[in-house]
């Protein structure tokens, strides 16, 4: 069994993986949140031309 | 060892920023970005403006003096599509730029290339539109609506206005998804959404009618474009198609888009008067609510430009009720900024005053649209000088002024330098004396029956023309001022602090001035959050 790393830098290198593992759950959330909008607005540029389809089809 | 002691203090100030043209082609620095949107902005503000300039002076007297009927609808048209897509929501967009990632506590933009790639389209939409003045025909002349037909007789600028168009659309929509995300996702830790600036919370809902609305004027224009030369009949009724339709389309682009030039003029106001009364913004909670609701109502109220097109009385009901609804939460704002200023000990320093006059005039644009909003009334209204009158109270000494606020109340930050107040003073006199002396008189015009759109008019309008058109002629003069300003305090403006102005509240206060090219690469701490972020 490995011993606890009782060393001071231990804090500072916990912090460091915490915030790596943060930054990439934010970068993750970043590209999510980008393509969700970009396919509202997608969403509304075919929905509209759909819409008017339609409309001339009835 | 020399060495080393050198790489360390280049290293000090965090600025590896490029140099020469890189920095601004290649630039991913949210600070970079700003200023080239805004530079930008201030160019197509100053040739929207020259097109002004051509429109009063045709209208100075009656009968054709300086220009022919086309060309008089082509700067109309051209005047309108450069002011609101080139010169307001770029302005709009280098301000959030500049300020949002500053004022949450983040690093830039969450997406840095795509913001270079949102600005540089800009360029080169305008650049095609301004090119189509030199085409067989003339530049577009159907007026910034494009209402078909009218606007399908259009020659050879046709494909270049509706090219542009999608470029500014495909500009703006991808500017509005990288400041949702950048605020959804990027703030400090403990700036909560209800502990943001009002300036921050107005992009954001502005950012949300952008990717909602945008993408259906593209549609729209889509149409259009197979309509011309695909042989379909969306909005020809020859075909089966329905003009209207259109309308009703553009129009459900087009009120949102009202917002969208004019929201984050209400976040800059609701930072400036807190500021220069010294005291917290009064209902700062009701302020984000007030907002929300005005957004969600213009979704809501597109058909009231356009009731005499004949719709059923239950809609011009509907259109019309929903349309003073939307007076409730504006007036809660006005109130909410008088409130603020109640007995504070009020300084009137240049972005004061720009803000007091939005106040004072804004409001009367807003009435003057409550009166549009009355279907009976706006029978009258419809196509006069009116209707001029009334959206450029909204947008000149509304957005145009708050604009002029913010770069005023944030320019020491950016610089570092204070600018000269006096000549910023007189910037602002010449500029509020004169939009009054150039619109009002619109609205006795409109009154009196003149129509818009026309290079020529009946000669009892003559009189009220001159008036404006003097009004006009020093307006723009007077606008010569702003850049001399900005030019004269870079150059030569005396040093400032970090918080440039003695009642001023929020992050952006707790960076140096200038800021350092890379901010915030540490999230502030809670104490600077505390101290910053009062509202």
């Amino acid at each position: 069994m490995r011993a606890q790393d009782h060393t001071p830098g231990r804090l500072a290198r916990t912090a460091a993986v915490a915030a790596a593992v943060d930054e990439a759950g934010r970068r993750r959330r970043v590209r999510r949140s980008a393509i969700l909008f970009a396919v509202i607005a997608a969403a509304f540029y075919f929905g509209f031309i759909a819409t008017v389809l339609m409309r001339a089809a009835r | 060892m020399a060495e080393h002691h050198a790489h360390a203090a280049a290293h000090a100030d965090h600025d590896h920023k490029p140099h020469g043209w890189r920095r601004w082609v290649y630039a991913t620095n949210h600070k970079d970005i700003g200023t080239m949107y805004l530079v930008f902005a201030c160019i197509m503000f100053f040739v929207g403006g020259a097109m002004a300039m051509v429109i009063r002076l045709e209208l100075f007297q009656p009968g054709m003096q300086f220009v022919d009927p086309q060309f008089f609808n082509s700067m109309t048209t051209m005047h309108a599509l450069i002011m609101i897509f080139g010169a307001v929501m770029p302005g709009w967009t280098g301000l959030a730029n500049w300020m949002i990632p500053m004022q949450v506590g983040a690093p830039d933009m969450a997406l840095p290339r795509l913001n270079n790639f949102s600005f540089w389209i800009l360029p080169f939409a305008f650049t095609l539109l301004l090119s189509s003045l030199f085409v067989p025909g003339g530049a577009p002349a159907g007026g910034w609506t494009m209402y078909p037909p009218l606007v399908l007789q259009n020659g050879a600028s046709f494909p270049m206005l509706i090219f542009a168009v999608h470029l500014m659309g495909a500009s703006s929509i991808l500017g509005a998804i990288n400041i949702v995300v950048t605020i959804m996702n990027m703030r400090a830790p403990g700036i909560t959404l209800l502990r943001m600036p009002l300036f921050v919370w107005t992009w954001l809902i502005t950012a949300y009618l952008l990717i909602a609305v945008m993408p259906v004027l593209a549609g729209a224009v889509t149409m259009l474009l197979t309509d011309h030369f695909f042989g379909t009949t969306f909005f020809t009724a020859a075909g089966g198609g329905d003009p209207v339709m259109f309308q009703h389309i553009f129009w459900f682009f087009g009120h949102p888009e009202v917002y969208i030039l004019i929201l984050p003029a209400f976040g800059i106001i609701s930072e400036i008067i807190p500021t220069f009364s010294r005291k917290p913004l009064f209902g700062y909670e009701t302020m984000v609510y007030a907002v929300a609701s005005i957004a969600f109502l213009s979704f809501i109220v597109w058909a009231h430009h356009m009731f005499t097109v004949g719709m059923p009385l239950a809609a011009q009901l509907f259109f019309m009720l929903s349309t003073m609804l939307i007076a409730v939460p504006t007036g809660v704002k006005v109130f909410n900024w008088t409130a603020t200023m109640w007995r504070g000990s009020l300084s009137f320093e240049p972005p004061m005053l720009f803000a007091l006059a939005f106040l004072f005039l804004f409001t009367i644009g807003g009435f003057s649209g409550l009166m549009c909003g009355i279907v009976p009334a706006d029978y009258q209204y419809q196509d006069t000088y009116f209707v001029v009158a009334h959206f450029h109270y909204v947008l000149v000494p509304g957005a145009i002024f708050a604009m002029m606020a913010g770069v005023y109340y944030w320019l020491p930050k950016w610089t570092g330098k204070m600018y000269d107040l006096k000549l910023a003073t007189w910037h602002f006199w010449l500029s509020a004396i004169f939009v009054n002396v150039l619109f009002f008189p619109q609205h006795f015009l409109g009154l009196a029956g003149m129509p818009r759109r026309i290079p020529d008019y009946a000669v009892q309008f003559t009189d009220w023309n001159m008036v404006s058109s003097i009004g006009g002629f020093f307006f723009g003069a007077a606008q010569v001022l702003f850049p001399i300003v900005i030019i004269k305090c870079i150059r030569s403006g005396q040093p400032v602090g970090n918080r440039a102005w003695e009642g001023a509240h929020g992050l952006e206060w707790e960076l140096p001035s200038p800021p350092p090219y890379h901010s915030w690469t540490t999230p502030p701490s809670d104490a600077v959050i505390a101290r910053g972020a009062e509202h």
